[in-house]
């Protein structure tokens, strides 16, 4: 049974994607079935839809620019700017990233050195005038939920008090070019759960949240951070295991720590990336976890999956949603796949409780499992 | 507090647990990582299909779960485990983007092994350890940070030991051209039996000096 | 490299003599490259028989290795596969991979 002398709260959150900035007004396109995802060619020659947000600009370092404005957008709605370096509470708080590939864009043009994740970390420690270089999560898909965490266990066990975590990551050549040699893509914008999907579909996003353990930090917090676990699939490199095994033990382990059961779940954001195997894997760990019941839904249907900014972007969204109490639905889940049963919502669905289950899964099959209570 | 039950390294060619020479690899990086893989028997036919990064990381954790396997430690559940490194998987991402670059396909094979966890997720998936694993990436190792996480998967996470593992395939700054400087460092730490570990003590083992 | 594709067949047809030799030819080099593309270091191309299984038992290829074997009908023969399903028939052995390519190969643009 878990014993919580301090509370772990979230908020001062932004987001930035193919649905546009700040969480509201993201969260007010989805509720009105807006999707970000557009036909574009991927390389190989093939269609896919891709939710695109950030190259208009023509900048060399979009993603870090997108941080750095994130970052700030977070700091201002503080009532305190304690990641300042010129904080005295600076010492006591970080930055955690959660990026698969970063600065992807270097790379392609041939800047290795610089396209390297701790250089994009110090680039925004320089940038953001932070006390430190941001802390690098990189997991795959299971990232930001990760790296969310990450920043509760550390702010739990006294190393800090206020941590900022980013998720960020682009759509980019190198990785259309990868997914597209997969055939992991959709041509039609990814439909998951449904029973006809056939990919994922890739969007870019930067999304950040503050958590801290002093709640006079946060003038409107979203939720309050309970537990979160994670395991691993142990099966294969990109496959994830038929019997959902990482996610199972993961979701097992928060709920294990929380002294919550499956009938204290309000709401499950799954991972739900239109893949056959991934949609699959999920409702066959709900389903052992006794979840079935649970009104669920995937984000990815309204802007693709975004990697690395994932599981931040998406358990913001949901906490807003949740907050509301108008859950969107899972779009593109117009004819639910059968076999295993689960409560995909096809329209706006209001949560049985304010406990939202976040989970992210990811190559290498690591999966990770958060429990927050929504305010 | 926390132990230091054991630590290997991987360097020059060769792989040593706890100081000692476990096995010797001529020729340079791939030829290399393929000797020792011969002389440490691995017999893991699997192993030829990963990138560098991740077979670095698979050898030079191996005697570890060797030991614990001896041992009768719960490696299904009780194993956490922490990787890091600078260069992420710059060396596999620049072998995917290179044929992208020039307008030919892309290799599967290749692409999956483009992200900086993949070494811990092969390391996971041949000992088939479900438990704790974390992937970071950085200039150089915080082993303040890195005890911190640690300890709290011994504590709150139901771990009894964690492997936590340095490799990288090149010395700062990244070096194009022919020659790396594949090393690794691996640590398992663990509350029972062994020597306090600090963050020194540590950053020795991880590190390449 | 990919061999250039035959220009329509003049009135006479290649003896089968002839088509026989470059049918053991294509399977020889299949097996060499299907060793290399899948980096197969402890399979010796000349033990895969021509008509044992690819996948299942035998070499244990996986999702990824019939990705890869898509990427080689590309790279080797100038072929294309747009969906994986088709690997299914056409991946099941060294004999049905060289039907497919001389099929390939032979048909009218």
């Amino acid at each position: 049974m878990a014993s919580r002398e301090m509370k772990i709260l979230l908020g001062a959150d932004h987001v930035t994607g193919p649905l546009g900035s700040g969480s509201a007004a993201v969260l007010s396109a989805m509720l009105n079935s807006t999707c970000g995802l557009r036909p574009e060619q991927v390389p190989g020659g093939a269609m896919a839809s891709v939710g695109r947000a950030f190259q208009q600009q023509h900048l060399d370092r979009p993603l870090e620019v997108q941080l750095l404005d994130c970052i700030a957008h977070c700091r201002a709605q503080l009532s305190e700017d304690v990641f300042s370096t010129h904080s005295e509470h600076a010492p006591r708080t970080a930055v955690i990233l959660s990026t698969t590939k970063g600065e992807i864009g270097l790379l392609e043009n041939g800047d290795v050195e610089s396209a390297l994740l701790p250089s994009l970390a110090e680039r925004i420690r320089i940038g953001a005038l932070l006390h430190a270089s941001p802390i690098v999560v990189s997991n795959a898909c299971a990232s930001g939920t990760l790296a969310i965490k990450l920043a509760a266990d550390l702010i739990r066990v006294g190393r800090y008090d206020h941590v900022l975590v980013l998720g960020g990551d682009l759509v980019s050549r190198f990785t259309l070019s990868g997914f597209a040699s997969l055939h992991a893509l959709s041509v039609e914008p990814c439909r998951p759960f449904d029973r006809t999907r056939d990919g994922v579909s890739l969007g870019e996003a930067v999304a950040g949240v503050v958590l801290s353990n002093d709640p006079s930090l946060l003038a409107e917090p979203l939720g309050e951070y309970i537990a979160g676990g994670m395991g691993n699939d142990a099966n294969h490199i990109s496959g994830p295991s038929r019997t959902g095994e990482g996610l199972v033990r993961a979701v097992g382990a928060a709920l294990r720590r929380s002294g919550m059961t499956a009938k204290d779940i309000g709401h499950i954001n799954a991972h739900g990336t239109g893949s056959v195997y991934n949609d699959r894997m999920e409702a066959v760990a709900f389903g052992r976890l006794g979840m079935e019941h649970v009104p669920t839904n995937s984000h990815k249907g309204y802007f693709g999956h975004t990697l690395g900014a994932a599981g931040v972007l998406e358990t913001i969204l949901s906490l807003h949603a949740m907050r509301h109490m108008q859950l969107p639905a899972s779009l593109g889940a117009n004819d639910l796949d059968e076999l295993p049963p689960l409560n995909v919502l096809q329209a706006i669905g209001t949560p049985l409780s304010n406990t939202l289950l976040k989970t992210s899964s990811g190559f290498g099959g690591c999966n990770a499992a958060i429990l927050i209570d929504a305010c | 507090m926390l132990n230091l039950v054991a630590s290997t390294r991987l360097t020059g060619g060769r792989l040593s647990l706890n100081g000692n020479d476990l096995a010797e690899g001529q020729g340079e990086d791939a030829e290399m990582l393929r000797a020792l893989y011969t002389a440490v028997g691995l017999d893991y036919p699997k192993f030829h299909k990963m990138d560098m990064y991740a077979r670095l990381a698979l050898l030079a954790s191996e005697p570890l779960y060797r030991m614990l396997r001896a041992d009768g430690a719960d490696i299904a559940n009780a194993i956490g485990l922490i990787t890091l490194n600078r260069s992420g998987s710059a060396a596999t991402d620049v072998e995917h983007w290179e044929p992208v670059r020039r307008g030919e396909t892309a290799s599967p094979a290749v692409f999956v092994y483009t992200l900086p966890n993949t070494g811990a997720g092969e390391i996971t998936i041949r000992h088939g350890a479900f438990g704790s694993s974390i992937c970071l990436v950085s200039e150089r190792p915080d082993c303040d940070l890195l005890l911190t996480i640690a300890d709290d998967m011994i504590t709150t996470q139901g771990m009894t030991h964690v492997i936590v593992g340095w490799s990288d395939i090149f010395a700062a700054p990244f070096a194009n051209g022919p020659s790396t400087t594949l090393f690794a460092g691996f640590a398992l730490i663990g509350h029972g039996a062994g020597t306090p570990l600090t963050p020194t003590g540590l950053q020795a083992i991880l590190t390449q000096h | 490299m990919a061999p250039e594709h035959p220009s329509p067949q003049p009135a006479s047809k290649p003896s089968s003599r002839s088509i026989e030799m470059d049918r053991e030819e294509l399977k020889r080099n299949l097996k060499e490259q299907i060793v290399k593309q899948l980096n197969l270091e402890e399979v010796k191309p000349e033990s895969i028989a021509d008509d044992a299984p690819l996948f299942g038992e035998g070499l244990g290829l996986d999702s990824i290795d019939a990705l890869e074997l898509i990427v080689l009908l590309d790279r080797h023969y100038g072929i294309k596969i747009t969906d994986p399903k088709d690997g299914r028939t056409i991946f099941v052995s060294v004999n049905t991979m060289a039907d497919h390519i001389l099929a390939q190969l032979a048909a009218p643009k």
